[in-house]
């Protein structure tokens, strides 16, 4: 199933949206990052050590670092690269049709 | 694991010590590849993390028991007092001992409890159930752990008294102004502080400034010291920490590492946070696997208390001159130091967010924002870190 978004644009590169499952139906909070080498990942919004959100997080490159305690995670593949982090997160599908971010959920 | 290889069948990593340091380096070799056997030693079981202890009152394990089986990892819960020294140049030792909690030392201090391992914070967690609704608790020292825990006794119900000798305690570490505003907010939230020294303990009292306070729980929090027992009995250069240098090799070794806690690289305070025991371990992983080293970054480290949640970036020692970020509502963002050069050196916040990042950045590019973006909380931590970028 896909959930329309809304416009590429509103991400500017090295930011990140937060899309809220009781809006997009999906089974969990998912974050839309628009990464450094200009394209979009999603990953699971919760860090998958502690209560953050990855929206929150400073994205580098195609990395995001958590906004609490600096675990970070592969946007392509959702991989956490370190410590704290030892499980990695959740990826989800998301494609820009038309200037319009299509997320896969 | 391939044992049947009998080349790298010899090749063996012991690291004695399990903390961060030690299951850190465990885990980097095998993500690098390691293809020796990997021996992990601590008396204390299954490795797990310390800042929970004083913060959660709670163990948390890195990786569940399987996680080691799995990997071929040998871990054992016993102490080693008396390493071998490696032998051969595929053999390696890695001291990650850490640090114990200092001895508090006035009359009757066996009457107070530490918090320091999994095992002491289960007990205080268990006290704290046990004891009646407004149990009176008396914390000596308002360090970052006597600190954390005040918080924590707090939302367990307690009656909380903070007993330290300074009313800015840990102002060498988070900057005389953040120290200041960070201690004076435990009366805000309700804790008892006291500023003067405890100079007895007994057993359900203690004594400070010639007053005696009555206490159903206490707790010492002064501080931590590496522990290098092995080290010294090794015969290994010891001076406030093992010395090492930039590879995390014990100076005057091939083959002994150390790394954590328990070491201090020649020309540097000792390191004793936990991200920086990660840096040291993935530094060791490299030397004993033949990879390049990935690049120390500069030193962060975070604490939490009463929903505050504070982070240190650099080190304020090395800053002679302060400025500080006030908030719309005139509250204490944050405070950077600065050099007598005028270079950004270190920085204390409170719910920095990303600044702690861009600050990390700036720092690591040798960077210094003006003293007005500095000062300026509508200068956001993108903002600030483009300052280095143009
Ligand atoms: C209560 C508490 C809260 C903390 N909170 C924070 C925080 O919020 N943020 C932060 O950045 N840092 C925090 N720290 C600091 C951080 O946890 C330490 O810097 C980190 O644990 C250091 O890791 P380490 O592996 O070097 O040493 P340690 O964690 O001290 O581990 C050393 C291990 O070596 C073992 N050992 C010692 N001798 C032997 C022997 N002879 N044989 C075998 N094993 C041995 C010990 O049993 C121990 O398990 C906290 C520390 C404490 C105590």
């Amino acid at each position: 199933m896909s959930y329309q978004v809304g416009p590429a644009e509103q991400i500017p590169e090295g930011e990140a949206l937060l899309v809220d499952s009781s809006d997009s139906g999906a089974a969990e909070d998912i974050a839309i990052f628009h990464a450094e080498d200009g394209n979009f990942y999603a990953l699971q919004d919760e860090c998958t050590h502690e209560t953050a959100s990855l929206a929150d997080g400073w994205i580098d490159g195609t990395e995001v670092e958590c906004p609490l305690h600096s675990a970070s995670f592969c946007l392509k593949t959702g991989k956490a690269l370190c410590m704290p982090a030892t499980v990695d997160a959740r990826t989800y599908k998301v494609e820009v049709v038309d200037g319009q971010l299509e997320l896969d959920i | 694991m391939d044992n049947s290889n009998s080349i790298s069948s010899m090749a063996r990593v012991q690291i004695v010590g399990a903390g961060v340091a030690g299951f850190t380096l465990t885990r980097e070799l095998i993500q690098r590849g390691y293809r020796g056997e990997i021996v992990l030693c601590d008396p204390q079981g299954l490795p797990y993390d310390r800042p929970p202890l004083s913060k959660a009152l709670r163990r948390e394990y890195f990786m569940p028991a399987s996680w080691y089986a799995e990997h071929g990892v040998q871990l054992r819960t016993e102490a080693i007092n008396d390493p071998a020294l490696p032998e051969a140049a595929d053999e390696w030792l890695v001291l990650a001992t850490g640090s114990r909690a200092k001895k508090l030392t006035v009359p009757g201090a066996e009457h107070a409890l530490s918090l320091h391992t999994a095992d002491e914070a289960e007990l205080i967690a268990r006290r704290l159930d046990q004891g009646m609704f407004a149990m009176p608790v008396a914390i000596i020292g308002a360090g970052l752990v006597g600190a954390e825990f005040a918080s924590a006794a707090r939302q367990a119900g307690a009656q909380v008294t903070l007993y330290s000798a300074s009313s800015a305690p840990l102002a060498r570490v988070l900057g005389e102004e953040m120290a200041r505003e960070l201690h004076a907010a435990h009366r805000r939230n309700g804790v008892t502080c006291v500023d003067a020294a405890v100079t007895e303990v007994g057993p359900d009292y203690v004594v400070a400034a010639g007053q005696r306070h009555e206490a159903a729980l206490i707790v010492a929090a002064v501080g931590a010291e590496a522990d290098t027992t092995v080290a010294e009995g090794l015969g290994l250069v010891v001076d406030d920490g093992i010395l090492v240098d930039d590879a995390q090799r014990v100076i005057g070794q091939q083959q002994v590492l150390a790394i954590g806690d328990a070491a201090r690289r020649v020309d540097h305070p000792r390191a004793v946070h936990w991200e920086a025991a990660m840096d040291d371990a993935a530094i060791a992983a490299a030397v004993i696997t033949g990879q390049p080293a990935p690049s120390r970054k500069v030193d962060w480290f975070w604490s939490d208390r009463h929903d505050a949640h504070v982070e240190v970036v650099g080190d304020f020692t090395r800053a002679s001159s302060h400025i500080s970020r006030l908030g719309r509502r005139g509250n204490l963002e944050a405070v950077f130091g600065l050099d007598s050069a005028g270079n950004l050196v270190a920085a204390s916040m409170v719910d920095g967010g990303l600044l702690s990042k861009a600050l990390r950045r700036l720092m690591d590019a040798g960077v210094t924002p003006t003293a007005e973006q500095l000062a300026d909380p509508s200068v956001g931590p993108r903002e600030l870190a483009k300052a280095g970028r143009s």
